[in-house]
């Protein structure tokens, strides 16, 4: 049986990864978070935190919002109902793949 | 990175990011020392536009100390809504004792109804800062719900002439306690939490 043919071949990968899934998870709580409460809450250095957001945003799961607030840059990110299907069925797609294994 | 990712403990850890400024403390207490000042010397206009100012005001101060330290974050609607309800309660508990006061105007036992008001406050303060300790499971608002609550049932017990000194009593007691109590908050948030924004700029 190749990889792409087990039941766990549907599940997303790209919210599999724990950081990712980190920053799914706290965004589905809440309406918006600026970067610096991202980096506090989920414990990503800066420059993962912008990569794994970048991945996030290719794939429409999060809203990134660029402003300047007295010239000072601000980022402001919000989950996208894209964003919230996926962790919805990746949440399902776990709970069935842990439930069907032997103890 | 924190292992923990069930949603319970992450919701509680964004509650308590949110509260551990000791902000709400800090301005509650000055509403209340102001709130007892307008009803002792009657300057109900200065009253109402400090009233509206107040948001703006407790907005502008996270701007300036809390976000560049924690950083900026929204609770979605459902979570908005038990504050909408706090609000409307207070709304309504306002507009209670309006109508009491007008109609007890005149009967015997309007000074029995002035005497215990402060026990309205108190109900209000305690039911906000259970709500407060349900969500963050911090202990000192437990202390600050049944604080508000002993002073509410202790200051009827006060013999005082005028048939609002017991309300201003009531607040001059809380209002100090909540100051300094958010003051410490405040002042220790702001040692344990530098200014992080131009690290993510």
């Amino acid at each position: 049986m190749s990889p792409d043919e087990t039941p766990f071949a549907e599940i997303d990968r790209l919210v599999h990864e724990p950081a990712r899934l980190h920053i799914l998870t706290v965004l589905s709580l809440i309406e918006a978070a600026d970067f610096l409460f991202l980096m506090r809450q989920t414990g990503l250095t800066k420059g993962n935190l912008s990569s794994h957001l970048g991945k996030l945003e290719a794939a429409r799961y999060v809203d990134i919002e660029k402003e300047f607030v007295e010239k000072i840059p601000h980022t402001v990110v919000k989950i996208t109902s894209r964003g919230r299907e996926a962790l919805q069925t990746y949440r399902q797609q776990m709970t069935g793949v842990l439930k069907k294994l032997p103890k | 990175m924190d292992a923990n990712l069930d949603s319970k403990t992450l919701a509680r850890n964004l509650w308590q990011d949110r509260t551990r400024d000791g902000l709400l403390e800090m301005l509650l207490g000055v509403y209340f020392l102001l709130t007892g000042i307008f009803i002792q010397t009657n300057v109900t206009s200065l009253f109402t536009v400090i009233l509206a100012f107040f948001p703006v005001i407790a907005n502008k101060v996270q701007e300036r100390f809390v976000y560049p330290r924690i950083g900026y974050m929204r609770f979605s609607h459902q979570d908005r809504n038990p504050g909408r309800r706090i609000v409307a309660a207070l709304l309504a508990a306002g507009l209670a004792v309006a109508l009491v006061t007008i109609f007890a105007r005149s009967s015997e036992w309007a000074e029995t109804f002035y005497k215990w008001v402060p026990l309205i406050p108190a109900l209000l303060l305690a039911a906000g800062f259970l709500f407060a300790a349900q969500k963050t499971g911090f202990a000192r608002h437990y202390v600050m719900a049944a604080f508000s609550l002993v002073a509410g049932f202790a200051v009827p017990f006060v013999d005082l002439p005028g048939r609002m000194d017991n309300v201003a009593l009531y607040l001059f007691v809380v209002g100090p306690v909540f100051l300094v109590w958010g003051a410490a908050l405040f002042i220790r948030f702001m040692r344990t939490h530098p200014i992080r924004a131009e690290e993510t700029q």
